[in-house]
């Protein structure tokens, strides 16, 4: 037994994945659009964009760059390995958009990507009826878990006492 | 004891809720909102902490499973057992809170993303644990069987999330290292919050779970 | 350590004896698989543009139901009979009762694949040479045995023999069903070896960690 643990312990530490990944040649690029909401009127010009990438949940690195006349940007010399998951974000206003993952496909090396942006506005947020339900749904269930422990723990103190009475009637 | 024993439950009771309140003013009022993603934004400090508690309680079920197969006293399987259905509980939270925060975020309620698929995983795992209970033919045999897939459940839970998010990854990273101070502040209090109400429910059932086993016990009397 | 091959390889043999005299489980386990495929291939109106992106998911599914079928049947049998009193009446440990187990039912599993892999190339078009194939499917096996025959004991020893092991079984091989599908979908599209690895890593990690687990917690399952 104790020998098996011991192997146990040797092949855990020998397996941990070697995920030392191969560097895929810096010869990427991402290219960006920016456009406004709702109805794309608004100045898209020397906007700063930051460029983040990750490996797994890592931050690796980001820089920054500003975008052109027409809301354009673009940045290049990115590692292409599939490991890699970069996100573009826009800073307009005082807020900041975020692109969806992208990550390169083998073979692949140019990417492109379209930001929308708009104008925050704290007063137009309208998903607060999600956040009620899923703020309700929380309770609802752990009031409802609270119960019928409750519920439970009443009948068996019930079923406790009669099967005392009965057992000292038996003797 | 019994004294000493109610005691400490009200006193982490009054805690309990004094805390609840704290973060409740401090989730709803005190917290800016976050500009990315608005107001719903908030259902964050709720869904993060849920998730922390049914982590924990998995977590507790594994430490007391291998103390059950190894000591072989009920106590630690009565524990295990309890920890179990809170965990299923509170992930069942989790699997309908996410959805919700998803839907107004990325316009789907559901995505085959790693942390999402990795939770629903556990939930099915451990729904199985609660099952074997019921389809053995003794307490002790079905203890034994549930205490093994605690286990190995608890066990496969990092090969699940490291296959899962090789295979999906569409969920931006984790971003608690750059959260702001205040919104830290309240995650934090709100997963203390969370956590002392797992006690509380684990001190419930556990006591319920020993209820159960003395009416099997006196039932075992009165039939001699 | 002969001695412990030895009492290992005679369990096995005793196993593969009793299966060759009879062709109960190889026999119907094989009809299944096949008319899994066939179902399949109604499914799915497999012309020649979606035969790449369906094929290793119908394999898989394939491959994980016929396992099931095959695992309940390897202690249902010996319990029916009461040779599980004999087997563990014998003078060995219980992991050597778990090794035994484990190899007659991957063997079983890979004679039972050697014959369904053809038909399901032939089936699906795909060309009949893929020795890379082999080597994901043997591990993808392995997955699926070393933890098939632990939940396999479990399951003979519960009351809902048949429901119970799938319910258990496949929350656990989520994650070799992910990676197995995977690899075998960059193999039938020619993916190199290096996109294979991290699939690959995943197989032989829960292979090897489920192996150890396994064998370590096989005697409270079959203990009485």
């Amino acid at each position: 037994m104790k020998r098996s643990i011991v192997v146990f312990v040797v092949i855990l530490i020998l397996c941990i994945p070697s995920a030392v990944a191969a560097q895929g040649s810096p010869e990427g690029q991402i290219e960006g659009q920016v456009k406004i909401e709702p109805n794309g009127e608004g100045d898209v010009s020397d906007l700063e964009a930051t460029i983040t990438w990750f490996i797994g949940a890592k931050i690796e690195t980001s820089y920054g760059t500003r975008t052109n006349d027409d809301g354009t940007f673009s940045f290049s010399n990115l590692p292409t390995d599939p490991d890699y998951t970069y996100f573009v974000s826009v800073h307009y206003g005082d807020s900041e958009f975020h692109s969806s993952p992208i990550t390169f496909e083998s073979g692949e090396n140019i990417k492109s990507v379209e930001i929308t942006v708009f104008p925050f506005d704290s007063g137009e947020d309208d998903n607060l009826e999600y956040l009620f339900a899923a703020f309700a749904i929380v309770w609802v269930v752990i009031f409802g878990y609270v119960l019928f422990l409750q519920q439970r723990q009443k009948r068996l103190r019930h079923d406790i006492e009669t099967l005392k009475t009965l057992i000292k009637e038996n003797d | 004891m019994k004294i000493r024993g109610s005691l400490r439950n009200n006193t982490l009771l009054g805690l309990g809720f004094a805390l609840m309140m704290i973060s409740l003013y401090l989730m709803f009022i005190y917290v800016p909102t976050e500009k990315g993603m608005g107001i719903i934004q908030r259902i964050f400090y709720f869904h993060v902490p849920l998730a922390w508690v049914a982590f924990l309680a998995f977590f507790v079920v594994f430490i007391t499973s291998i103390l059950y197969l190894w000591k072989r006293d009920t106590k630690w399987d009565t524990l295990a057992h309890a920890s179990a259905e809170i965990g299923v509980v509170f992930t069942t939270l989790v699997l309908i809170t996410g959805p919700i925060w998803a839907r107004p975020e990325w316009g789907s309620w559901w995505t085959w993303d790693a942390r999402l698929t990795s939770s629903l995983i556990l939930w099915l795992t451990y729904i199985a644990y609660l099952l074997v209970r019921s389809f053995a033919e003794e307490e002790e045999k079905g203890a034994r069987f549930a205490a093994v897939i605690g286990i190995v459940g608890f066990i496969n839970v990092p090969i699940v999330y490291l296959s899962v998010n090789l295979w999906r990854t569409q969920h931006p990273p984790e971003l608690v290292s750059d959260l702001e101070g205040s919104m830290l502040l309240t995650l934090l209090v709100s997963i203390t919050t969370f956590t002392i109400l797992y006690c509380l429910l684990i001190m419930r059932n556990v006591s319920l779970k020993s209820g159960i086993a003395e009416v099997k016990r006196l039932r075992g009397l009165l039939e001699e | 350590m002969i001695n412990y091959l030895g009492k290992v390889m005679t369990i096995f043999f005793k196993d593969l004896l009793s299966e060759f005299r009879t062709k109960a489980v190889a026999s119907s386990v094989l009809l299944f698989a096949i008319l899994v495929i066939i179902i399949f291939n109604f499914a799915f109106e497999s012309d020649s543009d979606t035969i790449g992106l369906v094929a290793p998911g119908v394999l898989w599914v394939t491959f994980t139901f016929a396992g099931v079928l095959s695992m309940n049947r390897t202690f249902v049998v010996e319990k029916e009979k009461g040779c599980l009193e004999g087997l563990m009446l014998c003078p060995v440990s219980r992991d050597v009762l778990y090794w035994g187990k484990m190899i007659s039912s991957l063997v079983l599993m890979l004679i039972i694949e050697a014959v369904v892999f053809p038909i399901f190339l032939i089936l699906f078009d795909l060309p009949l040479w893929m020795p890379r194939l082999a080597i994901v499917a043997l591990l993808g096996t392995l997955g699926f045995a070393s933890v098939g025959t632990l939940f396999s004991a479990l399951a003979a020893n519960t009351k809902a023999r048949d429901m119970a092991l799938p319910i258990i079984f496949f929350p656990v091989v989520v994650p070799v069903i992910i990676a197995a599908v995977k690899a075998t979908d960059l193999i039938l599209n020619s993916g190199t070896w290096h996109e294979m690895s991290s699939w690959l890593e995943i197989l032989i990690a829960f292979d090897v960690i489920f192996l150890v687990v396994s064998a370590l917690v096989f005697e409270f399952v079959i203990e009485e």
